[in-house]
């Protein structure tokens, strides 16, 4: 199988004053060459947590990744040493982050940030990395590179400086694309460009891409594969098409229902009742129980497993009776 | 094709008043604070003062004229003459060098350090944050003046160890502030952002979090100079730092205490020249201050 991105059992834990919070309850999935897997979820749901634990980023946060394997080409990167990790860091992984805005320093030239990972990872000169930065500048399509390259990013639109770190994230041409919601911050002209950019850099370096999104439109539009998760776990995961085709969890039918339909008329938006429930009061059966409203009587009592079924798996008891999902768990 | 030619134009013009903005933002800005402007020209004098003042100054400031002992300010002597006959306002031009360069010296010293300690203890936080900041604690406890007095008689009087002194107290005030912007500095995104491409810590801390605290330095900086003159003179007045015969400012105004009765002029224009360069300092670095600092702009 030619899996870039494989994550098995991957749990990340929060240090709270009550002691450690598990906020990503053991997260599998993978990422093949040449696809863009979407995962997608409400905010809180630990999209972002599992993004960061991938590139093993959660450093500056109280956070703490306590069990399971990333895998990335047959190298579990939770072993790694963070010496070695640095070179996988924008060479092998890049990650572009959801606001553009401040995800630039400000002090520093555009051409001298987007020199940094080339010169870094790729051994350039000076002016060799300059050189290349430009040539990356322009696959991106920001006109008159070279000037940019001289300019600091306060003098750069939220598009442009998207585009830029796009650019940066992609110069050492990494074979994983981590983008955690690369268009919230952007108006929607400018996210419809951002996304068909994404795309054909996609095809053009034959990357795999984790697009890590709240927006359906987004996975609509991009995505090949969808997981999507729920107070730290996978719900369900499938094929684009068979997701909006027939979602089978619950949730992701409130999901895809909260969408306003151009046509529809007045009526009001849907919403799913309740709030995702916080890490220090889950529910103990399955954790959206509470805002269900298919719920049955033993889902507050035990957790369904996540059962895959012609390649769509989905963790809820609609779909498989109680024995059987007690015997996977 | 006559339509493209002018656009181009019109965009180069514009990169060209782009790459002015930086420093004509801040001249523009900067120029408006009247007190700071003329505290700049007349630390740039000073400066000038102190590259050429030996050269350029009518007397010499070492020789003695026992025919024109304590004589008050005149058209030959400006300032007057001391009690050895020497010209004070030469003996001024020479020593600013000395004042100048000791005290800023050892604010260069204090700074360096201090900054390092500050970028260290902000970004790597916990245990070693801790303890660093507990050290300046403990340095903070004494006076600054009591502080270097200790430290001169520790080590023995000269003008090495009044820098000494001078940069040790700066150095936790150092440490503190720039651990303070090292702390904000942090928790920005694009720190987490140039992590995620692949970049070590010292890098981080070295292009990226030190060049966001420049600003503060600088204005911490000019203000520090103007203490540490005033460290530098007190020392030297209470006769631990320069020779008592050399030109420094406070060794002047320690010898020509005995003669305030009789020969006001000896102790006043040292005593004004400290006074208009502290505050030249201090003012500059309100200045900057209000031109640098992003927090205290409307």
């Amino acid at each position: 199988m030619n899996h870039i991105l494989q994550v098995n059992n991957l749990q990340t834990a929060f240090k709270t004053d009550k002691g450690m919070q598990t906020v990503v309850h053991g997260i599998s999935f993978h990422v093949d060459k040449g696809e863009i897997v979407g995962i997608v979820g409400e905010s809180g749901c630990g999209k972002s947590v599992t993004s960061l634990s991938i590139m093993r980023l959660l450093h500056d946060t109280p956070g703490k990744i306590t069990g399971g394997q990333v895998i990335y080409n047959d190298h579990d990167l939770l072993r790694l040493p963070e010496s070695s990790m640095k070179g996988y860091r924008g060479k092998e992984l890049a990650m572009i982050f959801q606001e553009p805005m401040t995800s630039l320093n400000p002090v520093l030239k555009i051409g001298k940030q987007l020199r940094e990972p080339i010169q870094l990872h790729l051994k350039m000169s000076k002016a060799d990395a300059a050189e290349h930065a430009v040539k990356v500048l322009e696959s991106v399509g920001i006109p008159r590179a070279k000037d940019i390259m001289e300019e600091y990013p306060h003098q750069l639109s939220g598009g442009m400086r998207q585009r830029v770190m796009i650019a940066m994230a992609i110069s050492c041409k990494p074979s994983l694309l981590i983008a955690d919601e690369p268009t919230t911050a952007l108006d929607v002209t400018i996210q419809a460009q951002i996304l068909s950019l994404m795309k054909e850099i996609q095809k053009e370096n034959d990357m795999g891409i984790l697009m890590i999104t709240h927006d359906l439109g987004v996975v609509a539009e991009v995505c090949n594969r969808v997981i999507v998760m729920y107070a730290g776990r996978v719900v369900e995961e499938t094929t684009v098409e068979l997701l909006f085709e027939n979602p089978k969890h619950p949730y992701t039918k409130g999901l895809i229902a909260s969408v306003p339909k151009i046509g529809s008329g007045s009526k009001r938006l849907h919403s799913i009742p309740g709030t995702v429930p916080s890490p220090t009061n889950m529910p103990t059966g399955c954790k959206f129980a509470p805002r269900c409203k298919d719920v049955m009587d033993f889902c507050h009592t035990e957790e369904p497993g996540l059962i895959e079924e012609d390649g769509h798996s989905c963790r809820c008891w609609l779909y498989q009776d109680q024995r059987q999902g007690a015997m996977t768990e | 094709m006559s339509n493209i030619q002018p656009e181009v134009v019109t965009t180069d013009r514009i990169v060209n008043e782009r790459k002015e903005t930086h420093f004509h933002q801040f001249w523009k800005e900067f120029r408006k604070k009247k007190p700071a402007l003329i505290s700049l020209f007349f630390i740039l004098f000073l400066i000038l003062i102190m590259i050429i003042g030996p050269s350029v100054v009518p007397y010499d400031p070492a020789k003695p004229d026992y025919n024109r002992v304590l004589e008050s300010p005149t058209l030959e002597h400006f300032f007057g003459t001391d009690e050895f006959g020497r010209d004070i306002l030469s003996r001024l031009a020479v020593g600013a060098r000395l004042t100048l360069s000791v005290s800023i010296s050892a604010v260069l010293l204090g700074a360096v350090f201090g900054t390092i300690l500050g970028l260290v203890s902000g970004f790597f936080g916990k245990l070693l944050d801790r303890s660093i900041m507990r050290v300046c604690d403990v340095l903070f406890a004494f006076p600054d003046l009591i502080l270097a007095i200790g430290i001169v008689a520790i080590l023995g009087p000269g003008l090495r160890n009044v820098i000494i002194a001078v940069s040790f107290f700066s150095i936790p005030s150092f440490a503190r502030i720039v651990r303070s912007a090292t702390l904000e500095t942090k928790e920005m995104l694009f720190v987490e952002a140039t992590r995620s491409i692949g970049a070590s810590n010292r890098r981080i801390i070295w292009k990226h979090i030190f060049p966001e605290t420049v600003p503060t330095i600088i204005v911490y900086f000019t203000m520090k100079v103007g203490t540490a003159i005033l460290a530098a003179a007190s020392l030297s007045f209470l006769g631990l730092g320069a020779e008592p015969s050399s030109p420094d400012w406070g060794a002047m105004l320690s010898k020509s205490r005995d003669y305030i009765d009789s020969s006001f002029h000896l102790v006043f224009f040292p005593g004004l020249i400290i006074f208009l360069t502290v505050l030249a300092f201090n003012l500059l670095g309100d200045g900057l201050r209000d031109v640098l600092d992003p927090k205290t702009k409307d």
